[in-house]
């Protein structure tokens, strides 16, 4: 239960993975930041400590803003967690500068084990 | 030359005479008549008398001759009878016998001077007749027939060199025998009869008989003419004459003539003779019932126009017989007409004229021929089995597809034509997989070769074009062989499966897409689940907690389900992603082993985990794989409570075992457990849940990681699934 004062920003276009990850978190005592449409700027206005990022969002391209995100110098060493259904596609988020990967569905503990090693690192 | 004067001059001396030289009384001159006489022959001189008089007689000269010698006083006898033998005819000469010592001048005899004069008497020759007789014998025992001379006890007593070399006697004394010696006696005896009676009654008899050859008792058929001899003066008989001929030459020729005659009579082809008259003189069993005759008689006695109409006997006369007359020859195909129901039928005919080899005239014509209805039928059927068959074929939604022994296409239906957009005349020929898409040819001409080269079933999927379509195929075929069991190349079919592939691609998108959509909702689900066992847990609500995590369990049921649907759309249209890099194997069978283990209670799961080091491949895939055979172990054991796994190297190849005691697979369904929707059957099964994909599944992923997968298994004892890859990877990653 380290790093309980964290930020961890939800990037993901489906309202249930948003809701039940949302109160997951909380309940674990991170602080939880939902994203908007515009994540990049959302991400760049607010700079949480960890972003866990959806691959596939709908008006939105999960690897495109990873991409970006590393690419700037103000981001780029804000940890990124990206999850997908697709896990063929893992290769691609690590292609992307992704510090990590998750294929849905997932159990909590892996995703707390991830997000605690990434907020130490 | 005064000696040979001196000789003539005794020749011709009509009194027969010998001249005996020295003490051994050898012969010095035997004039001619004594030669006639004694029946002696020239150059004898300086012989003794008993060494040219062998048949006897000379016992009665060479004794009145020495009796000369010794006494010097000359010796006469009258009446002596010489019994002789000319070319072993016996007869006695009756003389006057006068020996007459010739003397040197000294008084001491030199020699001797025996004259003979014939005398006649009533058992002797006359000397005239004998001149004759002496040319008589030479005639008879020169014949080439045999002729011999049995006395009235039935012992033979004279047989000619014919009849000596015929039953193979050495001399003429094996020949001195009883005539029932001469024949095969079952022959003699059933003869006999008849030959007394004709004998008695007729004097002779004439027939068949059968010779047995005095050495090797061959049978030796003869044609024997036998007659009573009579004595001239008192008319009674005194033996028996024969003369024999060697048949069995003849008899040769006539089995050969029989033979030929069967051959020729039972013949299926129809044969005849025509005489010149227009009237067959023969014509065949075959030819009699195909043209309707009743009898051979009836042959003889019907013109060959009357065997046509008289339209059709205009080829007769017009074509055949000039054409015979002329070549000597026709062959050709006529139109007869059979005699009592006047059908009219082809045949084909092969004639020739068969000329008198002296004076070079036709005397007959000689004809072969055929009923052609048989052959006309079957050509008929042919003809129409093939255009039954093009319309089936052109009908067939199929294409059909056949090839020769080198792979080279010998027949493709309108089918194939439309959808290659090639005629068959531009595909013959060809290689059989020419049509084929460039990016499909490769692969299915590999397939092809194989198995043709095993001669096995032909199962093979692609795709062609006629320019407008693109169609998928699914090419089928098997070996073809002739009437002798020679193979002679392929026949088969191609079935469209366009749609079918489209429909696929279709289930495998809808699949993909529903099995990823179902993902997200189950994440969402899982996160409630497991934050509200949470909030329970820690609330002290440990009853409403546990049910909560059992809800989280059927949802991991759930997701493992989803994940297998899409595994297999994934497999099918070869988009299942593998991530290779080393991991120690042992390591993750422990960590496997412990997560499986928690799921069952009953069962402990007992590895035997030898060094494997690390192993080049992806970890998760072979996990799954690991995690499938373990569970699989449990759910098929449900009375057992252990399962065995084992690790190990071998030729460079990592090999896992899961070895479990539970129902087993039955022999003949072993090799159906890796197939795709295949769920073990029986009663005990019922209970088993699942989607029977996860060992498919599992030897897709083995393949691909470059391994293989199998099973050992004993029903009722239980199973030992096994797999091994490479430990040093397979680089070959979709």
């Amino acid at each position: 239960m380290n790093n309980t004062t964290a930020k961890i920003m939800i990037a993901d276009d489906d309202p249930g993975i948003l809701d039940s990850v949302g109160i997951m978190l909380e309940y674990r005592g991170y602080e939880v930041l939902p994203s908007s449409k515009n994540t990049l700027n959302q991400v760049q206005a607010e700079l949480p400590d960890l972003l866990l990022l959806d691959i596939w969002m709908s008006g939105q391209d999960g690897i495109e803003i990873c991409k970006a995100l590393k690419g700037n110098e103000r981001t780029r060493e804000m940890p990124v967690l990206m999850i997908s259904a697709s896990r063929h596609i893992e290769n691609s988020a690590f292609d992307a500068g992704a510090d990590d990967f998750l294929a849905k569905p997932f159990e909590m503990e892996q995703l707390f084990e991830k997000i605690e090693y990434l907020l130490k690192k | 030359m005064e000696k040979l004067v001196f000789q003539e001059i005794l020749n011709e001396i009509t009194l027969p005479f010998i001249i005996y030289e020295g003490n051994d009384l050898l012969l010095q001159t035997v004039n001619r008549e004594a030669q006639i006489l004694l029946g002696i022959s020239k150059g004898v001189e300086g012989k003794p008398l008993s060494e040219v008089l062998q048949a006897g007689g000379q016992e009665r000269l060479i004794d009145s001759a020495h009796k000369a010698l010794t006494s010097g006083s000359e010796q006469k006898l009258q009446h002596v009878i010489l019994e002789l033998s000319d070319n072993h005819i016996k007869r006695k000469v009756q003389v006057d016998l006068h020996s007459k010592p010739l003397k040197r001048e000294d008084g001491s005899v030199w020699g001797i001077l025996q004259m003979l004069k014939e005398v006649s008497g009533p058992a002797v020759d006359n000397h005239e007749d004998r001149k004759e007789q002496y040319r008589l014998i030479a005639l008879v025992e020169n014949s080439s027939d045999l002729i011999g001379i049995t006395d009235m006890q039935g012992n033979v007593t004279y047989l000619n060199k014919a009849g000596q070399m015929l039953m193979g006697a050495s001399s003429i004394d094996e020949c001195y025998r009883p005539s029932v010696d001469y024949f095969i006696y079952e022959d003699y005896i059933r003869l006999r009869p008849e030959i007394q009676v004709s004998m008695a009654e007729k004097g002779m008899w004439r027939g068949e008989i059968s010779y047995r050859h005095f050495k090797t008792g061959e049978p030796i058929l003869c044609d024997l003419n036998a007659f009573v001899i009579t004595d001239p003066v008192s008319g009674q008989p005194i033996g028996m004459a024969s003369v024999t001929r060697d048949l069995r030459a003849t008899q040769a020729a006539r089995k050969e003539q029989q033979k030929l005659f069967t051959l020729v009579e039972n013949s299926a082809d129809l044969m005849s003779i025509l005489e010149p008259n227009g009237l067959n003189s023969y014509i065949n069993k075959a030819g009699r019932e195909l043209l309707g005759f009743e009898s051979e008689k009836e042959v003889l006695s019907t013109p060959i126009s009357d065997l046509h109409s008289p339209e059709h006997f205009e080829q007769v006369s017009k074509e055949v017989l000039p054409a015979l007359e002329k070549f000597g020859r026709w062959e050709g195909q006529m139109i007869v007409r059979h005699l009592k129901t006047a059908e009219e039928f082809p045949i084909f005919n092969k004639s020739i004229r068969i000329d008198d080899p002296k004076t070079g005239q036709m005397v007959a014509v000689g004809a072969l021929m055929r009923d052609m209805r048989p052959e006309l039928a079957a050509q008929k059927a042919l003809s129409d089995s093939e255009k039954l068959f093009r319309e089936i074929t052109t009908a067939a939604p199929a294409a059909l597809w056949m090839c020769d022994d080198a792979q080279r296409i010998s027949y493709v239906n309108k089918v194939w034509e439309e959808w290659t957009g090639q005629p068959l005349e531009a595909q013959l020929g060809e290689p059989v997989c020419h049509t084929v898409l460039p990016a499909d040819r490769e692969m299915a001409e590999l397939k092809f070769g194989e198995d043709f080269k095993d001669r096995k079933f032909h199962h093979c999927q692609f795709r062609v074009s006629n320019g407008n379509t693109i169609r998928w195929i699914i090419r089928t075929g098997n070996p073809h062989y002739d009437s002798k069991g020679e193979f002679i190349g392929y026949i088969g079919a191609c079935v469209d499966i366009t749609e079918l592939k489209q429909l696929q691609e279709q289930k495998d998108q809808f699949l993909g897409i529903a099995s990823h959509e179902l993902k997200t909702p189950v994440t969402s689900i899982k996160a409630y689940t497991q934050v509200l066992e949470s909030m329970l847990r820690d609330s002290g609500d440990t009853k409403k907690a546990d049910m909560v995590k059992k809800m989280d369990a059927q949802v991991n049921r759930l997701i493992n389900l989803i994940g297998d649907l899409l595994d297999v759309t994934k497999i099918q249209t070869g988009k299942l992603q593998f991530n290779d890099r080393y991991f120690d194997f042992n390591e993750m069978v422990k960590e496997l082993v412990e997560d499986v283990g928690r799921t069952s209670k009953k069962h402990s799961i007992i590895t035997h985990l030898e060094e494997t080091g690390e192993v080049y491949a992806d970890r998760e895939r072979i996990g799954q794989v690991v995690t499938n055979l373990i569970t699989n172990a449990i759910k098929y054991s449900p009375n057992a409570d252990r399962i065995e796994v084992y690790t190990r190297i071998e030729n460079n190849n990592v090999r896992l075992c899961v070895q479990d005691f539970g129902i087993g697979i039955p022999r003949e369904k072993k090799d159906k457990v890796f197939e795709q929707f295949y769920r073990v059957s029986g009663d005990e099964q019922h209970t088993f849940p699942g989607l029977g994909l996860g060992l498919y599944i599992s030897s897709e992923i083995v393949k691909r990681e470059g391994g293989k997968i199998w099973v050992t298994s004993m029903e009722g004892r239980g199973s030992t699934f096994c797999f091994s890859i490479p430990a040093t990877g397979n680089k070959k990653n979709d």
